[in-house]
């Protein structure tokens, strides 16, 4: 029984970093996104209020 | 005028001078699709992985179900170093081409193979506290994966701390090269060196039975999916955050 407590904790531990680290890239990924669209509308209205350049 | 450490900005796309000289091409993160064959493979193969670890795998007669801990111990082990594998090939490429997607390869490599390598310590750790009465021992496996472990959290701590790109991408290149070393150490410290670990495969033979290591190779391939799914993902963020730059550096050359 001791033994399943020492597997399941194992198990816990792959399944909770692996979650873990998923979330992050996905939370980081959205942030670059945001940040990306952001500068690209700033871009877009500089070009927009000056075409020549 | 731009900050002095955002310029010149190299470009991802592969040329040595200003993103500018790059026109306008796609985003270098465009060229990745958010979901492959590999993507959809991932859930099915570790809903497999479990079955047989959990289920089809003998009870171990010694040591009983913590056992079971050795199929998704070692295949953490392996993407581990296979993700350090990369690192080492990508970082000799940065040097060799110069091209900042082996920069961007190396850097996701080595993070997805740290978060790897925590869980082969953490998960042989539990294992071996029922095992040999101890979380941990200076055992030369347990050392030299350790090590491993401290040395490329040293090569992501050195990214963090220099700040011109190419200078980042070269001194971390060294350290993925350098620190490759450790691998077959790792590898080879059961071997050349008297342990506790267990030696699982000999020179010519698996000391296992039969349905173990059907279970063990079902885990590596499993693993092995998720790797590259994971990196996959990881060398998107990357690039996506070289995207930034880009457009960064477009907003401050057009002020």
């Amino acid at each position: 029984m001791e033994n399943l407590t020492y597997l399941f904790a194992a198990f816990a531990v792959i399944w909770l970093a692996v979650l873990l680290y998923s979330f992050s890239i996905g939370a980081r990924q959205k942030s670059l996104e945001r940040e990306i669209e952001m500068l690209k509308t700033v871009l877009a209205e500089r070009e927009d209020a000056d075409p020549a350049e | 005028m731009p900050p002095a450490g955002l310029r010149p900005w190299p470009s991802p796309l592969g040329t040595k001078g200003s993103v500018l000289d790059a026109g306008p091409v796609a985003a270098p993160s465009a060229h990745l699709r958010p979901q492959t064959a590999v993507g959809w493979l991932v859930a099915p193969a570790m809903v497999i992985a479990l079955y047989a670890a959990l289920l089809f795998a003998p009870r171990e007669a010694t040591m009983g179900d913590v056992q079971r801990i050795f199929y998704f111990h070692v295949p953490n082990a392996w993407v581990a170093f296979l993700a350090f594998g990369v690192v080492f090939v990508a970082s000799i490429q940065w040097l060799r081409t110069r091209r900042y997607w082996w920069d961007c390869l190396a850097v996701s490599a080595a993070e997805v193979g740290i978060m790897f390598t925590t869980i082969a310590l953490v998960t042989g750790s539990i294992w071996a506290k029922p095992t040999w009465g101890t979380w941990w021992d200076w055992d030369p496996r347990l050392t030299t994966t350790l090590i491993l472990w401290l040395i490329y959290v040293s090569y992501m701590m050195l990214r963090s701390v220099v700040e011109n790109p190419a200078q980042r991408a070269s001194l971390s290149a060294v350290v993925g090269i350098v620190g490759f070393v450790d691998v077959p150490i790792v590898f080879m410290s059961i071997r050349w060196w008297r342990t506790i670990h267990p030696v699982v495969i000999t020179g010519d033979s698996i000391n296992l039975a039969p349905t173990m290591i059907v279970t063990l190779v079902v885990c590596l391939i499993a693993f092995t999916i998720f790797f590259v799914h994971l990196l996959r993902l990881r060398l998107k963020l990357e690039l996506q955050r070289e995207e930034v730059y880009r457009l960064r550096e477009l907003a401050l050359y057009d002020e």
